[in-house]
């Protein structure tokens, strides 16, 4: 059976710094 | 000062030591020692899961292109670009054979 493929989106790292 | 950069046929694994979970479909992980938080997204989430038993570029391309609609150069250049982020925040390592 084929599954309908899933729409592509860039892939990115978001980054925050949790350092109270 | 050595700039890091993913080898095209290098194979690459999880770096270990992150607490990860998953947030409405987005992987977001965190360093307690570094003090910092990630939010991979859902592309990058997936592609974090193809990292777990190690994997090279061409690897997660095929894969990807198999359950994304993407063409195979497109895929293969944002893979690579954000490979070299998680390799340059030391998120993943180059797997020694």
């Amino acid at each position: 059976m084929l599954t309908e493929k899933k729409q592509w989106e860039a892939p990115e790292l978001e980054m925050f710094d949790i350092s109270k | 000062m050595t700039i890091k950069a993913i080898h095209q046929d290098g194979c690459y694994v999880q770096e270990e030591g992150y607490v990860v979970s998953d947030m409405n479909g987005d992987k977001v992980m965190m360093s307690i020692q570094s003090g910092k938080y990630y939010n991979l997204g859902r592309t990058g989430g997936r592609i974090w899961e193809l990292l777990s038993n190690g994997n090279t570029l061409m690897g997660i391309v095929a894969v990807l292109s198999t359950e994304y609609s993407v063409d195979q150069e497109k895929c293969s250049s944002q893979v690579e670009q954000f490979l070299n982020t998680l390799l340059k925040e030391g998120l993943i390592k180059h797997k020694e054979d």
